[in-house]
């Protein structure tokens, strides 16, 4: 049988065929992330890390506890906030002066904790 | 010279100058700090050169209080959004947790020279390295008819605690109708938004409570912190209750008279039946006794923050000229970071990474109305600079000014476990 496909419908497979191949395109581009992250200084990590704990310790109302978080999600997280494409202005200032290198580093460093 | 490099640099070098200036380290004795102050610098200090020397340096704070009540958060405490229990930290963590040798009694003097604090009671104490983190005094000859005697009917409530409690009480019992007048301090001074997130916590105590009366803001200064958040936040919130008169309209603050509730201005006097009267503020008196400050406050090295009078000493936070870094409880607690970072390189040797400093002020201007302003800042030669900085919109919407609250919630607890677990 036929079926009529939506304009939403249509909408939802573009965008999930875009994302795809935006994901596919990022793990490309990362491809050496996780052994970055494995290489990654500990000690400039902490160091690093000082800045962050002013903020982020306790599981409470608006702002998260990052110990134990995963070390490629804190990268992609970190990544996203300092192109603006998440929101909240201090994380975008603070992701805003960390390269790359810096930012692998706190992963490293906050995934090595516990939560 | 790559980044690598430039960040090993000064260990290399700290390492090598500690080897020749600190004999004890050569027959094994841990090298000795003192730290005094335990509020957001000293504190946090203390906190992480005793955490990350993994106690290989022998760390003593000074602190009078046993109990410490936060300066920020006590205007939220005012306006009934915090119990006054919640601002109160003691020291169980940084003596248990981090076995700081928790000193309670007030620092008298500092000999630079034999490198001694000499405590109210007379004992001494000897250190390789002092940090200093005192806090304000305030000037109270700076306002004629001010003092430590009339601060009971017209208290600053500039250091939290009792003179909070006061501020609050005086509020909750002012007649019907009635006027509270708020002298707000001149330039430089602690906490830049304080006293406008101050006014507006009054006037959300009032608005409940006692709708017809108002608030005068009597201010020495043209403009202030966030001015156009609150000024439309106070018309927004509390229409008609609200009056800030600037120094090109009162012309003047002449004195103020405790016993009669005056305060004499240029353009008229004012007659408060509740008022807070805040005085210009200058380096916590200790500061002034160790011989570092030039002026009213003690100038740094931004790189270590280290004192440019004497190496061994480090002025942390309200006390320091810190540049274009506000005197906030977050910038103490960031730039501590930079002089522990230092002060352990110095004495162990270990890494010194480059100094970074950040800073962000929230303020509660009405019920899930938060706003904040904030930058981060890199250690130039003479001053600390900024990077990078940001301040919230007048046209936000209320989600974003709710959110803006609640990650102040989520701040206030992480820094006091920063500063004390």
């Amino acid at each position: 049988m036929k079926k009529n496909i939506s304009c939403g419908e249509l909408a939802a497979f573009w965008a999930v065929l875009v994302l795809s191949f935006g994901a596919v395109y990022q793990a490309r581009a990362d491809a050496g992330l996780a052994e970055q992250i494995a290489k990654a200084d500990m000690g400039y990590g902490e160091y690093l890390a000082g800045e962050c704990m002013t903020c982020h310790r306790n599981q409470s109302a608006g702002i998260p506890n990052i110990n134990g978080l995963d070390a490629e999600k804190f990268v992609t997280i970190m990544r996203a906030y300092r192109s603006k494409e998440l929101e909240n202005k201090v994380m975008q200032m603070m992701a805003g002066r960390l390269n790359d290198e810096q930012i692998i580093s706190l992963a490293a460093y906050f995934s090595s904790l516990s939560n | 010279m790559t980044s690598i490099s430039r960040r090993y640099f000064g260990g290399l070098l700290g390492a090598t100058a500690t080897g020749l200036a600190m004999p004890s380290l050569a027959f094994g004795a841990a090298p000795k700090v003192v730290v005094v102050g335990g509020g957001a610098g000293g504190a946090t200090a203390a906190r992480y050169i005793a955490k990350d020397s993994k106690g290989s340096i022998d760390v003593t704070l000074v602190e009078a209080s046993k109990r410490y009540y936060t300066c920020f958060f006590s205007n939220l405490y005012i306006g009934g959004f915090r119990k006054y229990a919640s601002i109160g930290h003691n020291y169980y963590g940084l003596a248990v947790n981090n076995r700081i040798n928790v000193v309670h009694e007030w620092a008298a003097s500092i000999d630079g020279a034999a490198r001694t604090v000499t405590l109210a009671s007379g004992g001494k104490l000897s250190y390789d390295k002092l940090v200093l983190s005192p806090g304000i005094a305030l000037k109270y000859d700076s306002i004629a008819g001010y003092s430590p005697q009339a601060q009971g009917r017209m208290p600053h409530g500039w250091t939290s605690g009792t003179q909070a409690q006061q501020i609050r009480n005086q509020v909750m019992t002012m007649k019907k109708g009635g006027t509270f007048v708020m002298v707000a301090p001149p330039n430089p001074y602690r906490c830049p938004p304080g006293p406008y997130e101050r006014v507006s916590m009054i006037a959300h105590l009032l608005k409940e409570r006692n709708p017809t009366a108002k608030i005068i803001v009597l201010d020495p200064k043209e403009k202030f912190s966030k001015m156009g958040l609150f000024t439309a936040g106070w018309e927004k919130h509390y229409p008609g209750m609200v009056e800030w008169i600037g120094p090109e309209a009162h012309g003047g603050i002449k004195s103020v008279n405790h016993e009669t509730m005056e305060i004499v201005t240029d353009l008229d006097t004012f007659k408060a039946d509740a008022a807070c009267v805040v005085p210009a503020m200058s380096a916590g008196v200790i500061a002034q006794n160790a011989g570092v400050t030039d002026g009213d406050w003690a100038p740094i090295i931004p790189a270590t923050m280290a004192s440019k009078a004497d190496p061994n000493i480090f002025v942390l936070g309200d006390a320091s000229v810190a540049s274009a870094m506000p005197k906030s409880g977050f910038s103490a607690n960031s730039q501590a970071k930079v002089a522990a970072n230092a002060i352990r390189g110095e004495l162990t040797g270990s890494r010194v990474y480059d100094a970074r400093f950040a800073n962000t002020c929230w303020s509660l201007i009405a019920t899930n109305d938060g706003v904040k302003v904030g930058a981060n800042y890199k250690a130039g030669s003479e001053k600390i600079d900024v990077v990078d900085k940001f301040v919230s919109q007048g046209d936000e919407s209320s989600e974003v000014r709710k959110t803006t609250y609640e990650e102040s919630i989520g701040w206030y607890s992480g820094i006091t476990t920063d500063m004390f677990s």
